[in-house]
């Protein structure tokens, strides 16, 4: 299967596959069996009919040819013509299918001959005639084979009213006599013609010649039909292997045929069953299966349709979704509700939309404050230029302007500094350049920094250092603007006449703690820890407590981390704020 | 004469040290504030001709320092210069809204400031004196 298909094309083929595979199979499979079990049934079956058929045809001349043979082997030359017939006319009474009996002497004279004069019609009393003109049969096969071979049957004959009739003889022990019957061959007929093979096969009998003896059809006996050109006669003329198998009948159709061939006289039975008849229910089962298969694979088509669209309809809004985000759009709610995990996937999909528009908008706060605070001092250097680009300005009054300008540039400056510097600690690519340094005069350095810039804001600026601290290994530039930074915030979120002051102490043995603190406004509780973080959304509102330094905050608190310190601030609105950092002795 | 009192409430350092002395040259005496507390104190403190106010200040902004000195006595009269930035329309129209006598926009010339500054206090009467 080629995988760069649609995935609505992939469901469908496999649905197809998954179903139809196994009916094919299964159907096969069960037409093969169920054909295989008829033709064993129909076989069984046909075994059966034939061989039923043919005992009783057999055991029906082999009686007839037993009392023969037993009333031949008395010396009935001997006996008085009176006593003879009473024994001829015992028989006739005796056996309904036999309708005349005659004895021959030895030379092949007819001595007695009786004949039935009803043909054993029930409730009527048998009336025989006797001795009807007497014939010399010394030359007949009937006289000469029963006397060669001890009994004769001979070919099928018929009389006027074309009732078919076989003579037998038998002679005796001592070829004494010959006694010479007519069968009268009504009853196989009857057997022949009541014989159901199938709906619409028969059976039929042939004699040693493959001349029709009895069938279903009497004209074709009457007729003297011969057979033995079919192959099954053939086959049974031939004595070869009896097969059930397909044959074609007279008439050119192919039927299934078996024999049983009837010892002594060499008869043979067959059934003849149309070959059509026979694979009937395994047609009909196999245009069952292919209409059921039909179905079933229209009904899952339909179903494997219905499943790849509740698959591939929500895919698909996932997938604009998706797009409109690539586009920028984030005002995504998906209401897939198909209760499985394409569900719980459209949630999470929200979710995340969600959270990417929150990003986006932390993302322009982030700008706009960084834009903010670089426009301030921005402001002050052009607003300064111009002033003294005007010329209205003495040299004096320049002197102050020049200082004002380099401040805003310094503070210009230090904020793309903190950016910078931000930036590359987010990358990791901030190297520490650690020295040794006495906390004090790092302190010293920045109270020094910022002791006439609050005094000229009327803010009173104190630096409290605890004795003993120890050495610290930092990078003094870094923890410097720290410092820096932390201080200058402090100064900016004080009133006037308020305290701004810088405290040293130890936490533990080797971890110096240094605080920032001031009286000034203050930060409220929930933006204790946003202030340090470098997306939070900030509202409008309280956009002062984000602007000042450009992620001065975010910066000290990254710089602190990167010596292994911690950053954290107590405040309480409206009273004062304490930054406060600890930083481990050794690195 | 006495001299015109300016409350110039400002966190940026520069600019509120540019407008004091190009203020203080033109003959007004001229207060700074670098927050809305402090500029809310010397209002009270101290009567005054012309308030200058930045918007973004570090502890409440600017329209609400506007917005609580025109519900103030007497202060409420005193004509208020908004300081916004370049681009921000709604800024402005907040300023006037809430009652400001102008706006200045950043950045700005010194000069365009002191004649807004001139204009302001001749409308409100305090320079006939």
């Amino acid at each position: 299967m080629n995988f760069k298909h649609s995935l609505r094309t992939k469901i469908l083929a496999f649905f197809s596959l998954a179903v139809l595979i196994p009916i094919l199979i299964v159907s096969s499979i069960i037409v093969q069996i169920s054909r295989n079990s008829l033709w064993n049934s129909i076989k069984r079956e046909q075994t059966e009919i034939v061989s039923r058929v043919g005992e009783r045809i057999n055991s029906y001349i082999d009686n007839t040819k037993r009392i023969l043979k037993s009333v031949a082997s008395r010396d009935l030359n001997q006996a008085k013509p009176q006593q003879v017939r009473q024994i001829f006319i015992n028989i006739l009474e005796l056996n309904n299918s036999l309708t005349e009996i005659t004895l021959i002497d030895r030379n092949g004279m007819e001595t007695v001959k009786i004949t039935r004069k009803n043909t054993g019609v029930p409730g009527n009393a048998n009336t025989f005639e006797f001795n009807r003109p007497l014939t010399k049969r010394s030359n007949r096969e009937e006289f000469n084979r029963a006397m060669k071979e001890g009994y004769y049957v001979s070919p099928l004959c018929f009389s006027e009213e074309r009732t078919p009739y076989i003579f037998i003889s038998a002679s005796g022990e001592g070829k004494k006599c010959v006694i010479l019957c007519k069968l009268n061959l009504t009853d196989v007929w009857d057997i022949i013609s009541r014989t159901e093979v199938g709906k619409n096969g028969y059976a039929f009998v042939v004699d040693a010649n493959g001349l029709l003896v009895a069938h279903p059809e009497v004209e074709r006996v009457i007729a003297h039909t011969d057979f033995s050109g079919l192959p099954i006669v053939r086959n049974f003329l031939d004595d070869k292997p009896n097969e059930f198998k397909i044959y074609k009948d007279e008439t050119g159709q192919n039927v299934v045929s078996f024999f049983y061939s009837i010892p002594r006289i060499k008869w043979g039975v067959f059934t003849s069953l149309p070959y059509k008849e026979l694979i009937e229910p395994v047609n009909t089962m196999i245009n069952q299966a292919f209409l059921w298969l039909f179905i079933f694979s229209a009904i899952f088509m339909f179903l494997g349709m219905k499943f790849a669209s509740t698959l591939l309809n929500p895919l698909n809004q996932l997938k604009e979704a998706a797009n409109e985000i690539s586009a920028g759009k984030f005002d995504i709610n998906l209401s897939i509700e198909s209760g499985d995990e394409i569900e719980a996937l459209a949630k999470t999909f929200n979710h995340m939309a969600g959270a990417l528009k929150e990003l986006e908008q932390m993302r322009q706060d982030l700008i706009s404050m960084i834009v903010h605070d670089m426009k301030s001092p921005l402001s002050g250097i052009i607003g300064s230029l111009d002033y003294i680009l005007s010329g209205k300005v003495n040299e004096s009054e320049q002197k102050e302007i020049f200082g004002i300008t380099k401040k805003s540039a310094d503070s210009l400056y230090s904020l793309i500094q903190n950016l910078l510097d931000v930036s590359r600690m987010e990358d990791g690519k901030m190297k520490l350049n650690a020295e040794s340094v006495r906390p004090e005069t790092m302190i010293g350095q920045i109270a020094a920094q910022f002791s006439f810039a609050a005094q000229t804001e009327n803010k009173i600026f104190s630096v409290e250092t605890a004795a003993n601290l120890p050495d610290v290994k930092i990078d003094t530039g870094l923890i410097n603007r720290v410092l820096t930074n932390l201080v200058y915030n402090s100064l900016h979120h004080t009133a006037e006449g308020g305290r701004i002051w810088i405290k040293t102490g130890k936490t533990g043995s080797n971890t110096i703690r240094i605080e920032i603190g001031d009286d000034g406004v203050g930060i409220p509780e929930e933006y204790k820890n946003k202030i340090f973080e470098k997306f939070v959304q900030v509202e409008r509102k309280r956009a002062h407590l984000r602007t000042g330094t450009g992620l001065g905050l975010t910066f000290c608190k990254m710089a602190i981390e990167l010596h292994n310190g911690r950053i954290w601030v107590e405040s309480e609105e409206g009273k004062g704020s304490r930054f406060i950092f600890t930083i481990p002795t050794g690195l | 004469m006495n001299k015109i009192n300016i409350l110039v409430i400002e966190d940026n350092r520069a600019i509120s040290g540019l407008l004091s002395l190009a203020l203080g040259k033109k003959g007004y005496q001229v207060f700074t504030a670098f927050n809305s507390k402090d500029g809310l104190k010397k209002l009270k403190n101290t009567p005054f001709g012309l308030i200058i106010l930045d918007v973004v200040l570090p502890d409440i902004n600017g329209f609400e320092v506007l917005e609580h000195i025109k519900k103030i006595d007497v202060i409420n009269k005193i004509p208020v210069i908004m300081c916004t930035e370049k681009n921000l329309v709604g800024d402005i129209d907040r300023a006037i809204q809430a009652g400001a006598a102008g706006y200045i926009t950043k950045p700005f010339d010194i000069e365009r400031v002191l004649e807004k500054v001139d204009s302001i206090l001749k409308k409100d009467g305090a320079l006939k004196k």
